[in-house]
């Protein structure tokens, strides 16, 4: 009785988020915008608050000067733009580089941390101490904006209602594996049905760490990033809408970013996701469901982004009691609920439908129709995340005194060559 | 063949995600007195056509305590008003003369600025904006439908989807983009708006109205008798123009995609 209903309620759960992603591509191909309408096209460029782009970067000596040299070429008032370079305890040459670009450039400045490359938070704090804009924005240090990115990102916040906003991130080196292929496709999924529909739905976006940004305000009243989180841009998220803000996705302010090529790399990459995620949920779900000014689908939604990282363990548990069951002779045909467990058990290609339907309708949307025939390669990644997304929870689990070690990405530059 | 009880499990279990939203459709209004947000100004149904989802979202967000004041339903501000932070409104704003908002204003609906009120921040509005005489906004007026600006009055740029009339003796600092046409009273030919002007939509492409005459003003009202430039910063224009006819063929793009 216990296995039937463990069953029935993974299936379940498989069933919601199938559901959420088929509304997120239906929605996009199809549907009208329910959100106050997007005129940040309208503002773009002639609302121009105070902004200060922070660039937390430990060990990035083969990207950082190619951001710094696009940060330059902002079309954003030079004069109302500060930029300060966080060189996180870097032991190349990271360091020398940004000093090269501050003596040039008034307003780019540079903080050494010696004690620097325990994480994305700390750097960001440090930064955040000395910024003077009005809105704060970040960018990776192995992220390429557009020229006018600046303009793209502040108009949202002419609406008093918006905190935080999130830009577009493309990845430019889609063609150096199947690693960089999966995670193009992901990324396009993400952003272009995923992102775009939570904001014209007047649900959550989220914001992703980089490529978006806060009021300073706002930062202040949180109290920042915070280095006991490994997500710290969910935290973020979160933490703006239960102050009553907004966050806002803006399509068409894109970055290029330089994807992950290796698979051990994309474990690093994904286990610590997974990890800050369900850190995020057992910290604020609680609160999320008892807040006073969200609404019911708001707290559902972010139920569901909050807990996104569970369902791959769910999948996995899933297959283990079919395993049992099925061993231990039970009827797998209905009407007894071990039926359903075909359903999970067959999760790839049940479940999994919604995925692949959303990432191949945001390809089609985007003209990246080549990459179509790759989206088979997309099962091998939820393979792979049924077991980073459960080791990621038995670490957390097990990680009694808190303290959890930030997982840097390493980025070697490669697309430096190709521009 | 007895059916297994258990089979209706599912559908049991398939109600737990959406008790949040069971319960917000099932609370009570009228469970005897609500604390509500000493901010808020009072609350009623709006008279508007707002999607389902963003009114459930402004119902809900109208009990926050933030940075900004939150009002349902239609709201009016008496004359001489003080307001210290933002003001968003799920519904029509009106804003009672010479009153002064230190934050924004944002509306669902209609906005309507008193004269002679100063607004330090934006007007943002799905509506129609009218900004009275001798008002001082000291930023952008955007509106999804059409923007008045009356005479004497500042603002720091419009824009809008649907069309702008700027009166004798408006000034607007920066920048107009209308999605329709502008409206503009004697304007030196240097200073036309055509040249920012944006048509989205297909009525009234690069048209510039001559509008009657600027009224007499009410006694003890001062006016500004002089035409003034309309923009600055014509410099930008062709910048402006890229990025906007950029947008407009992204739109409709998106446009032909969903069809």
């Amino acid at each position: 009785m216990m296995l039937s209903s463990l069953m029935i309620i993974l299936f379940l759960v498989m069933v919601a988020y199938m559901i959420r992603h088929l509304v997120f591509t239906y929605y996009v191909l199809f549907g009208k915008p329910q959100q106050f309408p997007r005129f940040f096209t309208r503002v773009s460029g002639v609302f121009a608050p105070t902004v200060t782009v922070l660039v937390p970067s430990h060990n990035e000596e083969y990207v950082l000067g190619n951001l710094l040299k696009r940060i330059v070429e902002f079309t954003y008032p030079k004069d109302k733009l500060e930029v300060i370079v966080i060189d996180d305890g870097s032991t190349d040459r990271t360091g020398e580089i940004a000093d090269s670009f501050a003596r040039k450039h008034a307003y780019i400045k540079v903080i050494h941390r010696k004690s620097g490359g325990t994480g994305k938070s700390g750097a960001l704090n440090e930064g955040s101490k000395l910024a003077k804009g009005e809105i704060i924005l970040t960018f990776d240090a192995d992220y390429l904006p557009q020229p006018d990115i600046v303009e793209k990102l502040v108009a949202p916040f002419v609406d008093p209602e918006v905190g935080a906003v999130q830009g577009r991130v493309t990845v430019l080196n889609e063609e150096d594996s199947l690693i960089s292929k999966i995670v193009t496709l992901e990324r396009i999924g993400g952003y272009r049905v995923d992102q775009q529909a939570r904001d014209e739905l007047a649900l959550v976006p989220q914001y992703g760490g980089t490529v978006g940004g806060f009021r300073r305000s706002l930062l202040e009243k949180v109290g920042g990033w915070d280095p006991g989180m490994l997500t710290e841009d969910t935290d973020l998220t979160i933490k703006t809408i239960l102050h009553g803000y907004q966050v806002r996705y803006v399509g068409d302010a894109e970055s290029y970013e330089e994807a992950v090529t290796a698979w051990k790399a994309y474990w690093r990459q994904r286990h610590r996701w997974a990890k800050g995620h369900m850190q995020c949920a057992m910290r604020h779900l609680p609160s999320v469901l008892r807040c006073e000014h969200l609404s019911g689908y708001e707290k559902t939604e972010l139920t569901m982004l909050l807990c996104v990282y569970f369902v791959p363990v769910c999948v996995l548990v899933g297959w283990v009691v079919g395993a049992v069951a099925y061993l231990h002779g039970e009827v797998l045909l209905p009407p007894t609920p071990y039926f359903l467990m075909l359903s999970v058990f067959t999760y790839s290609t049940v479940g999994n439908f919604a995925p692949f339907f959303e990432v191949g309708s945001a390809a089609y949307l985007d003209g990246r129709k080549h990459l179509l025939w790759i989206l088979p390669a997309l099962a091998l990644a939820f393979i792979i995340m049924v077991f980073c997304g459960t080791s990621a929870l038995i670490e957390l689990a097990l990680a009694r005194n808190g303290k959890h070690k930030w997982a840097h990405t390493v980025h070697n530059g490669v697309y430096v060559t190709r521009q | 063949m007895a059916l297994n009880p258990i089979v209706f499990l599912p559908f049991v279990i398939a109600v737990i995600p959406f008790i949040p939203v069971i319960m917000e459709i099932l609370r009570r209004k009228d469970k005897g007195p609500r604390e509500i947000s000493t901010k808020t100004i009072y609350e009623e149904k709006p008279n508007l056509h707002v999607p389902l989802l963003e009114r459930a979202r402004a119902n809900a967000r109208v009990k926050t305590i933030g940075d900004a004041i939150r009002a349902n339903g239609d709201v009016s501000i008496p004359d001489r008003a003080e307001i210290g932070s933002s003001l968003v409104v799920q519904g029509n704003l009106l804003l009672g003369t010479r009153s002064h908002v230190r934050g924004s204003l944002k509306a669902l609906g209609n906005v309507e600025v008193g004269e002679s009120s100063v607004i330090e921040g934006h007007v943002v509005a799905e509506g129609k904006v009218v900004i009275r005489r001798d008002c001082i906004v000291k930023g952008i007026v955007d509106s999804h439908s059409d923007i008045v600006i009356e005479e004497g009055a500042v603002v720091e740029a419009v824009s809008t989807e649907g069309k702008v009339e700027i009166r004798l003796g408006a000034r607007v600092k920066r920048r107009v983009l209308a999605g329709d046409f502008i409206a503009a009273s004697e304007v030196s030919k240097e200073n036309t708006p055509q040249g920012v002007v944006e048509h989205v939509e297909e009525k009234g492409i690069g048209e510039t109205e001559s509008l009657p005459s600027r009224p007499t003003a009410p006694i003890g009202m001062e006016t500004k008798g002089e035409s003034t430039p309309l923009v600055e910063k014509a410099d930008e224009t062709s910048v402006i123009l890229e990025r906007l006819l950029a947008a407009k063929i992204r739109d409709e793009l998106k446009m032909k995609l969903r069809k």
